[in-house]
């Protein structure tokens, strides 16, 4: 892939495939986080993307993207490691398709770049009633997270296992911590990350555009660029004993997530032990907490691979509870003593090609399989790692394996078990 | 085996469909997207959870809730274990899901698109159930229900519809009941499988690197000829107004949330296409964040952004939905029906209406770009009894001032609305419909 630096510290990936009528540009953001900041990063995207200086109101804006065929831009703050990334994704339909033969590139290229660099702001800070409109949406998020009780009890448990590092932060941050937000903090911290992040831009067209990679130089060359860097790799300490918290709520469902941490695992080997333990169809988790033993409808195993930390999460009857902590356990002793077969390992290799291969068919992903590919430093494509993992040997699963330590448990504990779920 | 061929196009894309009459019974929709790396297929039956009653011969079945959610579970169990293990072998991966009207299973591919299609065909053909299958998944689906009790948008959904439907079955839940889901035996999916599962009441939609001519191939080695449909689907009258105008629970959220919806009469085939883009335009015309009205209710802080429109329709039922969070619901309800009162009155903003027309083009441009889009568009398409999956941009174009007028006075009455509204659990227990 053809990368260019457009200025310090902001690097520029053009991507062409003929197969799309759409295009999309991503500008992400790296920054550190702390606690002061952390409901800010969570205020921003909401507040750059509902208005501009050219856009003042949320229906403006909206109007302009609805102008320009239904037209996006988004954006969020997602956590990685011990950093942040604020990402800003636009996509709007090519200009071949555009109904009287005009532009639809230029004015988002413009809209996107006001956005970001000619915010809705006066006199250092950023203008009501826009400004109160999204913090007041920031609050009902932190009001409402307990809403969807599956991300709320993973996040306990991130807030459990990487208790004192950065990642432990929510990314909402608190409710007091938001409330004490300012229009000009929120302004300045803007103005901090526009100046000191590192900013990694991607764009996917259907035909090569070098207009973007110019257009986007010129307009963020007025910006007196000091980028700092950010570390996303930050391995979180094992704690012993391993850290238990239980937290109560009246739902139906008692939620149950495990963390396990490890060393250093080479990337394709790591891979093949999270897709035979938790994401190929016939996982071992899968296979005998479900499937054979029927203890639970859910259990999904995710990677915080910056943090070397391994979630899985499960919703169970609370009856089950022990018996499904050892079941868990008796899959990693599993994957520890080569109990998993040649099938298993090739069907992993099968569904990373297949993954890679798809990501290549969907305009968004093309662009997150590049930025992550530039994140993680690791230059392969999917291919490559597919292949590399056709390599991996059952001794070096079960090596890896052996370094996985129990590091946290957290249970949200249905309080009304007991009824019967009619009676919700 | 011989099978009709009719090729469909876009004008638009020159994007092409092929719609082929199988003799086996079965309808086929294939769209060749050869610039793609992967390929997807969707086989869809038109059984979901609002088949609970249908007549065959002289006999009526009443199905307990929840048995087409069941079915789709246990189709993938075999004699010989859970199939998703041989798709996983080929590097495809499979799944399904069951919706009011519909139940469908796909995979997708990079490779070995012809003998996983193959695999699909049969699995979803040819049911394996023991009573010990069944009652193994009992609880699994029990657990998967439990999930979807602890879920407020689910439950603010269903708790919605209940206020709306008297009788037409889109409650309970897709999942069904503790106790409904307790009755459903390996003789019910039987029955249910033999009833629907015929090969005249189902589609196949392959989209992208695949070639017609071998789908067809594949068709005419794994397809068994079905016997004409004898099943007849059977639902009681359902009255126009609402069981309710107000509904009221209370839900373990952070922030009261409501859900506005006004019901009107059902429509079916192309007729239901272009109403349902049509209620949704006059939807965002009305309240869409591009409307003024959106501005003012989040500027007084009676909305947030969590607020969306949905036009929410099958075969059988047709609802308009409006939904977000707000301390004020009432207020919103209110505010709303204002301004159809005052659109009826006062007409439309023309200039909004050109510009969500531009956009819901190109909505359809984009929403054609992927095999999975693809696939669900055709699939769509045939559940609703359209033709072609091309209709939506043709229609756009031609859809009319005096369309939305007309749209607002049918599908937007207010002796036809309900607001359920779910408060935290904090500010009260009881249950209450006024």
């Amino acid at each position: 892939m053809p990368e260019t630096m457009l200025g310090n510290g902001i690097r520029y990936s053009g991507i062409h495939d003929p197969k799309f009528r759409s295009c999309l540009l991503t500008l992400q953001f790296y920054i550190p986080r702390d606690r002061l900041t952390a409901p800010v990063h969570a205020l921003l995207p909401d507040l750059l993307t509902a208005s501009s200086a050219a856009f003042p109101s949320v229906r403006e804006m909206t109007l302009q993207l609805e102008s320009l065929y239904a037209a996006d831009f988004i954006a969020k703050t997602s956590l990685c490691g011990d950093a942040a990334v604020l990402e800003f994704t636009a996509s709007w339909l090519d200009d071949a398709y555009a109904l009287g033969g005009e532009s639809v590139t230029a004015p988002m290229l413009e809209l996107v770049t006001d956005a970001l660099l000619r915010p809705n702001a006066e006199n250092g800070a950023f203008c009501d009633p826009e400004f109160r409109i999204c913090k007041q949406n920031l609050l009902d998020d932190i009001d409402c997270e307990q809403n969807d009780k599956r991300s709320y009890a993973l996040r306990r448990a991130a807030e459990l296992t990487f208790a004192g590092e950065p990642a432990a932060i929510p990314a909402h941050g608190t409710r007091p911590e938001a409330e004490r937000i300012t229009p000009e903090q929120a302004y300045q911290v803007w103005q901090e990350i526009l100046r000191t992040a590192f900013i990694e831009i991607a764009a996917v067209t259907p035909q090569p555009r070098p207009e973007i990679a110019a257009y986007l130089k010129s307009r963020f060359a007025g910006i007196p660029r000091q980028p700092e860097t950010v570390v996303f790799e930050a391995p979180s300490p094992l704690h012993t004993p391993v850290r238990t918290e239980t937290e109560c709520m009246p739902l139906g469902q008692t939620k149950l997530v495990l963390t396990y941490k490890y060393g250093k695992i080479r990337r394709e080997v790591l891979l093949m032990l999270c897709s035979i333990l938790g994401w190929i169809a016939d996982s071992l988790l899968f296979t005998n907490l479900r499937e054979r033993s029927g203890l639970c409808y859910y259990c999904l195993l995710s990677n915080a691979a910056f943090k070397h930390t391994l979630f899985i999460d499960i919703g169970i009857d609370a009856a089950n509870l022990e018996a499904v902590q050892h079941a868990a356990d008796a899959q990693i002793r599993a994957l520890q003593t080569g109990g998993f077969t040649d099938d298993m390992m090739q069907k992993a290799v099968l569904r990373y090609g297949f993954q890679a291969a798809a990501a290549s068919d969907t305009i968004s992903d093309l662009a997150v399989q590049q930025i992550l590919q530039l994140r993680r430093g690791d230059p392969r494509s999917g291919a490559e790692i597919a292949k590399a993992m056709q390599k991996v040997t059952r001794a070096e699963i079960a090596e890896a394996a052996k370094q996985l330590r129990a590091d946290a448990v957290f249970v949200l504990r249905a309080e009304q078990e007991e009824a019967e779920p009619d009676a919700f | 085996m011989h099978s009709e061929i009719i090729t469909l196009k876009d004008a638009g894309t020159g994007d092409c469909c092929f719609r082929i009459l199988h003799p086996s019974g079965l309808e086929i929709r294939v769209m060749e997207m050869p610039d793609f790396s992967t390929a997807y297929a969707q086989f869809g039956v038109k059984f979901g959870s609002v088949y609970r009653k249908f007549r065959q011969g002289d006999s009526v079945t009443a199905l307990p809730a929840g048995t087409a959610h069941y079915l789709e579970h246990k189709l993938f169990e075999k004699e010989d274990g859970d199939v998703a293990k041989k798709f996983a072998l080929l590097g495809a991966s499979v799944n399904a899901f069951t919706d009011f009207d519909r139940t469908v299973y796909y995979f997708r591919t990079q490779q070995h698109y012809y003998e996983a299609l193959g695999l699909l065909l049969r699995f979803v053909q040819e049911p394996y159930f023991t009573a010990d299958t069944v009652e193994r998944e009992r609880n699994i689906i029990l657990q998967e229900l439990m999930e979807a009790l602890d879920d407020p948008a689910d439950q603010g959904f269903m708790h919605l519809l209940e206020g709306l439907y008297h009788s037409y079955p889109l409650h309970p839940d897709i999942l069904g009941t503790a106790e409904s889901i307790r009755q459903i035996t390996a003789e019910t999916l039987h029955q249910s499988h033999r009833a629907f599962y015929n090969l005249h009441n189902m589609v196949l939609c392959c989209a992208g690197n695949v070639r017609v001519q071998e789908i067809l191939g594949i068709a005419d080695k794994y397809l068994i000829p079905a016997p004409p449909m004898q099943a007849e689907p059977l639902f009681a009258p359902e009255p126009a107004a609402p069981v309710t105008a107000y509904r009221k629970c209370a839900m373990s959220v952070g922030k009261t949330q409501f859900s506005i919806g006004f019901k009107s009469r059902p429509a079916a085939g192309t007729q239901l296409l272009h109403d349902s883009l049509l209620a949704s335009l006059t939807a965002d015309l009305l309240i869409g964040s591009a409307a003024p009205l959106y501005q003012r209710l989040l500027h007084e802080g009676l909305i947030n952004d969590t607020f969306d429109t949905d036009c929410f329709t099958g075969t059988g039922w047709f609802t308009v939905i409006f939904e977000g969070e707000s301390d004020q619901p009432e207020a919103v309800l209110q505010a709303l029906c204002d301004e159809i009162r005052r659109m009826q009155t006062e007409g439309i903003d023309e200039a909004l209406f050109a510009v969500l027309k531009k956009a819901a083009y190109g909505d359809s441009i984009i929403g054609m770009n992927n095999p999975e889009s693809a696939c669900t568009a055709m699939l769509d398409a045939y559940i609703w009894g359209c033709g072609s999956p091309f209709d939506r941009t043709a229609m756009l174009a031609d859809l009319t001032a005096a369309d939305i007028r007309q749209c607002l006075s049918e599908r937007f009455s207010g002796e036809s609305v309900c607001l359920s509204v779910a408060e935290p659990e904090s500010t009260g227990k009881e249950e209450s419909e006024l």
